[in-house]
């Protein structure tokens, strides 16, 4: 016996299904039917449509020459045969119409041809229309159900400017049907000058953007149309009615309802709002001026833009300071630009450029005056002491910490409108430009030239002073006193450092001396408040330092180490009391500096200067030949005139600063040049002496010497 | 032979009713009009006929108003005046055409008693 395992049996994954033959031949034939069906349908609607476009076509080539005819008629200059050719037209085109497909076809044509020709044929046509009653149809189509069929009804009557049909379009303006209610605004606007009026009392419905504008077009193609006062809908509940009023007010100037435009400032709405805003930039709505502002930190970006927009345009200064506070409280860096942007609309050239400029290194601090002891060599920066490095690496950190909005892009853009004091590269630019301004009125293309320089100041002086003739540089000069500022000391005074002409040096002089007075207000009265103290023996650094933030106040410091003296000495020694604890230190440190580099500088000179001080008065180079005015405080009203023994000029108080600011090879060079006032009492001589006594008027000299010494001392504290 | 028939007036315009309008008020204006559907047509006609003034849409099939102007200035080198009708907004074409030699234009809709004026004036200015 055989067993047999099966170990392979076979199974069909996709089996064939059993359908009857008769089935399949039923489903073909019911394809091929279907397909039969379709092209004769095809067939069918293709021969309609031709047929009909055919006949369309050809009544077309009927009625247009009867329609010509018809519209071109003229009864007074036509003879007596067109006359009764016209009749039988009519009564022709009468017995047409009588046709339905005749008369849909003849007010379709009359609505094509309406939209190709202008004039008296256009009124002809209507004319036509309405005589021949097709306008009738049209009205029919008003009373349907079906939206699109009262639309198309509204679009004919319109079209065909059936002014009848006003008060029954008229009704649709607040109809569900937006397609209905759309059509009806136009029609009621476009039918009747006072359609506009009834549309705005009556409306209550949204009126989109699109539908604003296409009303807009419709009022502007209407003929002999006198808008009406549409400050009238400003109260209007829809605040469409409103928008759409303001910008028609807008549109047709109607500048005479400005109290309520700026009560709509204050509108929520911020379409309304904006477009009032508009309205008032285009009428010059002074008066809004403060309700814009107070607006503006409610409004959100669009309305601010649009608030600085307008304040711009009004172009008031004092406007300035809101649109810098604006720029500095904002985050938004397009307001902030626009607000920039503002400001240099109001005040062209106040806002500079500052990014993509060439950096612009620092001017030389020192001012040395004589010519002979001028250094040709640059000061080089870098040889800084490394604590005073610490301290520059201190004030940036602090910089870095404060002011948060300096890391962002927007950091050229706050600094350019941050207090000038605190923006020295800024100022420099500044500077830059103004001499660029006054450059080109000598010579324009000079301009392009400053305008790539990497070291504005220098490449000036040397590209274009240095290589002017005297007669050039005069006229510079001049239009340099004419035109300028303080800002343009810097050049000054690199001219006068490094000009050999006497004469043109003196000029540069004189300019930096009145240039120094013509300083702003605040840098003026520190400066002034500053030497008053400083007569009384104070630091001449105290009150600068109490009203300058703790950045300045660091660098006051460094600054009291450059150019300070004894009287230094107490106001550092209060400092190391400070609360701030860097202040603190540092007031330390410089006072420790300054001593010991006082002690340095007690030079036999300085014993010299101490002989003056014996005589407890003032010297005075009076600047002819060896003879020194000698006033003395104690002797009242008298001078003593002697033969110069030394060349420096000054008093007890008097003494500190022109040490301290270090321009020994300057006291030769200092001229104080001033009036006595008096008369000639005695004159007496002696070996080494000429003595001339002379009353003094006491009050007036001593105002002058005081301003003469003030010239110096502004002079030198501009310097350090 | 071409023959110069002063008061011919060709006027290229596919829109069939509006050159009708036009052909039977200009007919009124004393004009022998000749309708052109088209550029096609225009050419045709051109080379058996030469009329006194040509007034053709911009826009048309075949061959638009620009090309008609530059065809008859360019390539018959004719000095027929030539008058477009141009529809709104489309200025730019109008100087374009200007530029190759026509003589003016008017634009959609048209009010035929101005556009009558317009031919007369053509024809005064070009001595016909």
């Amino acid at each position: 016996m055989h067993l047999v395992f099966a170990t392979y049996r076979p199974i069909s994954l996709i089996e064939v299904p059993k359908l009857h033959t008769n089935l399949l031949w039923d489903l073909t034939l019911l394809f091929i039917g279907l397909s039969a069906l379709y092209f004769v349908c095809v067939f069918f609607f293709k021969s309609k449509f031709t047929f009909k476009s055919k006949k369309v076509s050809s009544k077309k080539k009927v009625l247009a020459p009867m329609i010509s005819k018809f519209l071109f008629y003229e009864e007074e200059s036509e003879s007596k045969e067109e006359k009764n050719s016209y009749i039988q037209l009519k009564i022709e085109i009468r017995d047409l119409i009588k046709d339905r497909f005749n008369h849909l076809l003849l007010s379709e044509i009359l609505q094509d041809l309406q939209k190709d020709v202008s004039g008296n044929t256009q009124r002809r046509l209507y004319k036509m229309y309405k005589d021949l009653g097709l306008h009738l149809d049209a009205f029919k189509k008003l009373k349907s159900w079906r939206w699109e069929v009262v639309s198309q009804g509204i679009f004919e009557l319109t079209q065909m400017q059936v002014a009848e049909s006003y008060g029954f379009i008229s009704q649709f303006i607040n109809d569900k049907r937006g397609v209905v209610r759309k059509q009806a605004e136009i029609a009621t606007v476009s039918l009747k000058h006072e359609g506009l009026s009834y549309f705005l009392d009556t409306t209550r419905c949204n009126i989109s953007e699109w539908q604003q504008l296409k009303l807009m077009d419709v009022i502007n193609n209407l003929e002999d149309f006198e808008p009406p006062r549409f400050k009238k809908w400003l109260t209007s509940t829809n605040k469409d009615v409103v928008l759409f009023s303001l910008r028609l007010i807008r549109h047709y100037n109607q500048n005479d309802t400005n109290a309520s435009i700026i009560e709509l400032i204050r509108h929520k709405n911020n379409q309304i709002k904006s477009e009032a805003i508009y309205c008032i930039k285009k009428f010059c709505v002074f008066e809004a001026r403060e309700t814009l502002k107070n607006m503006f930190w409610k409004s959100n970006t669009e309305v601010k833009i649009i608030i600085l927009d307008a304040i711009a345009s009004f172009e008031i200064e004092e406007d300035v300071a809101f649109l810098k506070h604006v720029e500095k409280k904002e985050s938004n860096f397009t307001i902030k630009s626009k607000a920039l942007s503002s400001i240099n609309t109001i005040i062209p050239g106040y806002i500079l450029p500052t990014k993509g400029l060439s950096k612009v290194e620092p001017t030389n601090s020192k001012m040395e005056v004589d010519s002979e002891s001028v250094s040709e060599e640059p000061i080089d920066n870098t040889e800084l002491p490394k604590e005073e490095e610490l301290v520059l690496n201190e004030v940036d950190a602090e910089v870095n910490e404060k002011d948060e909005e300096i890391k962002t892009d927007t950091i050229s853009l706050d600094s350019c409108i941050a207090e000038e004091e605190e923006t020295p590269k800024i100022e420099s630019v500044e500077e830059n430009y103004i001499i660029e301004e006054i450059l080109e009125e000598i010579e324009p293309e000079v301009k392009e030239e400053t305008k790539v320089v990497t070291s504005p100041r220098e490449n000036v002086f040397e590209k274009v002073y240095a290589e002017r003739d005297t007669k050039d540089k005069e006229l510079l000069l001049d239009i340099i006193d004419k035109n300028g500022d303080h800002r343009e000391i810097p050049l000054l005074k690199e001219i006068a450092a490094k000009e050999k002409n006497m004469t043109i040096k003196e000029r540069a002089l004189e300019i930096i001396f009145a240039f120094s007075g013509k300083g702003p207000n605040s840098l003026k009265e520190v400066e002034k408040s500053s030497l008053e103290e400083d007569y009384q023996g104070k630091s001449i650094f105290e009150k600068l330092f109490y009203t300058s933030d703790s950045i300045s106040k660091l660098m006051l410091l460094d600054e009291i180490l450059e150019v300070g003296d004894h009287k230094e000495i107490p106001f550092l020694e209060s400092l190391t009391s400070h609360s701030d604890r860097r202040i603190c230190q540092k007031a330390k440190l410089v006072k420790q500096q300054l001593k010991a580099k006082l002690e340095e500088l007690k030079p036999p000179e300085v014993e010299e200067s101490i002989e003056i001080e014996e005589n407890t008065g003032v010297e005075i180079d009076l600047g002819a030949k060896d003879l020194v005015a000698f006033y003395d405080e104690n002797d009242s009203g008298f001078i003593e005139v002697k033969k110069k023994k030394k060349k420096i000029v000054a008093s007890n108080e008097s003494v500190y600063p022109l040490e301290d600011v270090q321009i020994e090879v300057a006291k030769p060079k200092i001229k104080l040049n001033f009036e006595l006032e008096g008369e000639i009492c005695k004159v007496s001589s002696s070996e080494d002496s000429e003595q001339v006594l002379f009353s003094l008027d006491k009050e007036n000299t001593i105002k002058k010497f005081s301003n003469s010494l003030n010239s110096v001392f502004n002079y030198f504290y501009k310097q350090h | 032979m071409i023959l110069m028939k002063e008061e011919t007036l060709l006027l290229a315009e596919d829109d069939e009713l509006l050159a009708t309008l036009l052909a039977y008020r200009l007919g009124k204006g004393g004009y022998d009009v000749v309708i052109a559907k088209d550029g096609r047509e225009v050419k045709e006609y051109l080379k058996k006929d030469i009329p006194a003034i040509i007034v053709s849409d911009i826009m048309m099939p075949y061959m638009s108003g620009i090309e008609l102007v530059d065809y008859i200035r360019n390539e018959l080198a004719l000095t027929t005046p030539i008058i477009l009708i141009s529809s709104a907004g489309n200025e730019e074409n109008v100087v374009t055409a200007f530029e190759l030699g026509a003589n003016d234009f008017i634009s959609k809709p048209v009010s035929p008693s101005e556009l009558l004026i317009r031919i007369n004036r053509q024809l005064i200015i070009s001595g016909k």
